[in-house]
């Protein structure tokens, strides 16, 4: 058998086999037409499923990075007041807890602020409406936050910021913090004070932790004392707090304000001693300056003389040597004058009156 | 005369395929049937099954015209979609692919000559795999160059399989 007729018989055995095979899409029109449409209804109804789980994953995500609370942080002082932050650390909610606290928010905005930001503005409205003008007058921060590692870094940055805020303006007080995670239960212990006594998470849960530390105090000992005053407490007590709180290592947890108003005045008044040794020294570098701008100008007098002087002097001695030089030249002038035959005006008048001299004795 | 002009197959008709154009599909299953049928009869050695499978086949490229990468290698793609698919068939339907299972009058009408169904049930039967689709996809039309680039291998490599195919079903058939 040739190769050719084994070739050729295989190419006819594939057209007589593949002849019968119709287009599976080529049918009557009002099939195809509904083939299509399926095709594309499912097709659009496919993509519009797409689109909307991805707009959802999308809005989901947007949502949650904005809007949803993941990080709370509290001031109590006797105003208690609560930020909620979202995923980027800003704010998206501000709750007062008390009258007091509805007092600042008052006229507050933090909304949409970092929570950095926020802080300083809240405490810098405690100081001016007075609520951190006494002895000890702390502020209990709490952060909360899923992640502790977040919350302490959180933590450590607010303290060390807001005692630098009290510090610059002479508050006796200090921040004693804790954290704790975004609950959503809250514990029964906890809650059972929160209602009975009206008080804040974030209040609540220090306080029900003092009244661990120390079993011969009551709940409605302290469950109503301002910040302030369970600090007095505390200090009082010798209550340990430092497994509960944090605060800054060297700071009092008690400060008195008449030492700190007296410290403000001793600052206040090395400050100004300060000024006044920059102002004086200032006078004495002027008035040195002084003393040697007038000799400058002493000496700057006395060689403008001098040089005056030999600038007189020069004048005069340009305008000897001037005199000088000017008869020596009339001189050479007559003399060259009578060499040369040319009568000189006084040699005429000389002859003239010798000529008028001999008529006179001729007559 | 050329059975088959993968002139006709080539990016800008895909790209027609993917707007929907009837008429292009018409065009592409005209040209590729004979392709995709002895791709699936080299692997099935079933032809009412490769005949389904070639239908199959068409639909699938239109519905997944959209993942068609434009690389001016739109045969490659089809025998990809091809293979695959008719793999799948035959692990689905289980055939025997033993030599003697292969039934003649399965492959050609009744009436045909025999000696064509002879050549065909030994291509079948005799060659491996990668023969029977070269032998088979030449004979639909392919030249050597386009199967070699539907194979990523070498021209001198396809014919020189072709070569040795057709010498194993001469001497088959000689015996």
């Amino acid at each position: 058998m040739r190769r050719k007729q084994i070739e050729d018989s295989l190419k006819k055995s594939i057209i007589e086999m593949t002849d019968n095979i119709n287009n599976p899409l080529v049918k009557e029109n009002k099939e195809m037409k509904k083939m299509k449409m399926n095709f594309n209804f499912i097709k659009a109804t496919s993509l519009a499923v797409a689109t909307l789980v991805i707009a959802l994953i999308v809005g989901i995500s947007y949502y949650d990075k904005n809007y949803v609370e993941y990080a709370k942080v509290s001031f109590d002082v006797n105003p208690s007041i609560t930020l909620s932050a979202n995923k980027e650390n800003k704010i998206i909610k501000q709750i007062s807890l008390n009258d007091d606290g509805e007092k600042i928010l008052e006229d507050i905005d933090v909304i949409g602020m970092d929570i950095e930001k926020a802080s300083e503005i809240i405490v810098d409205r405690l100081i001016k409406e007075g609520y951190l003008n006494t002895d000890g007058a702390n502020i209990l921060l709490t952060v909360e936050n899923n992640n502790l590692k977040l919350a302490s870094e959180a933590e450590e940055k607010l303290m060390s910021n807001i005692n630098e805020q009290l510090n610059n303006n002479y508050i006796a007080g200090t921040v004693i913090s804790q954290i704790d995670t975004v609950r959503k239960n809250i514990p029964n212990d906890i809650k059972k004070i929160m209602e009975e006594y009206q008080l804040s998470y974030s209040k609540s849960i220090f306080i029900n932790n003092i009244l661990k530390k120390n079993v011969e105090l009551k709940i409605e000992d302290i469950a109503n004392l301002k910040i302030s005053e369970i600090s007095k407490l505390i200090n009082d007590s010798k209550i340990d707090i430092s497994d509960i709180v944090k605060s800054q290592k060297e700071e009092s947890l008690y400060k008195n304000k008449e030492l700190m108003d007296a410290k403000k005045i001793k600052d206040k008044a090395e400050e100004l001693k300060n000024k006044a040794e920059v102002e004086l020294q200032k006078a004495k570098d002027e008035l040195i300056n002084d003393i040697n701008n007038q000799s400058a100008l002493e000496q700057a007098q006395k060689a403008k003389e001098q040089a005056e002087s030999k600038v007189t002097e020069a004048i005069e001695k340009y305008q000897e040597i001037e005199q000088e030089q000017n008869k020596d030249t009339t001189e050479n002038q007559e003399q060259n004058q009578n060499e040369n035959g040319i009568v000189n005006k006084e040699e005429i008048q000389k002859g003239i009156d010798n000529s008028n001299n001999s008529d006179n004795k001729g007559r | 005369m050329s059975v088959f002009n993968n002139n006709i197959i080539d990016d800008r008709l895909m790209e027609k395929i993917k707007n929907k154009d009837i008429k292009a599909i018409e065009i592409l299953f005209n040209n590729s049937k004979k392709m995709i049928f002895s791709i699936a009869l080299s692997i099935t050695k079933s032809k009412s099954i490769s005949e389904d499978i070639t239908q199959d086949v068409i639909i699938k490229i239109i519905e997944n015209i959209d993942k068609y990468q434009y690389n001016d290698k739109p045969l490659s793609w089809i025998y990809t979609l091809t293979k695959n698919h008719s793999l799948n068939i035959l692990k689905k339907e289980k055939r025997n692919t033993d030599m003697e299972n292969i039934n003649e009058n399965n492959l050609l009408k009744r009436g045909n000559d025999p000696i064509d169904n002879l050549i065909l049930s030994t291509a079948l039967s005799i060659l491996t795999s990668e023969e029977r689709e070269i032998v088979l996809l030449h004979n639909s039309g392919l030249k050597h160059k386009e199967i070699a680039i539907i194979y990523d291998k070498p021209l001198s490599t396809i014919l020189s399989k072709y070569n040795r195919a057709i010498v194993k079903m001469k001497n088959y058939l000689e015996k």
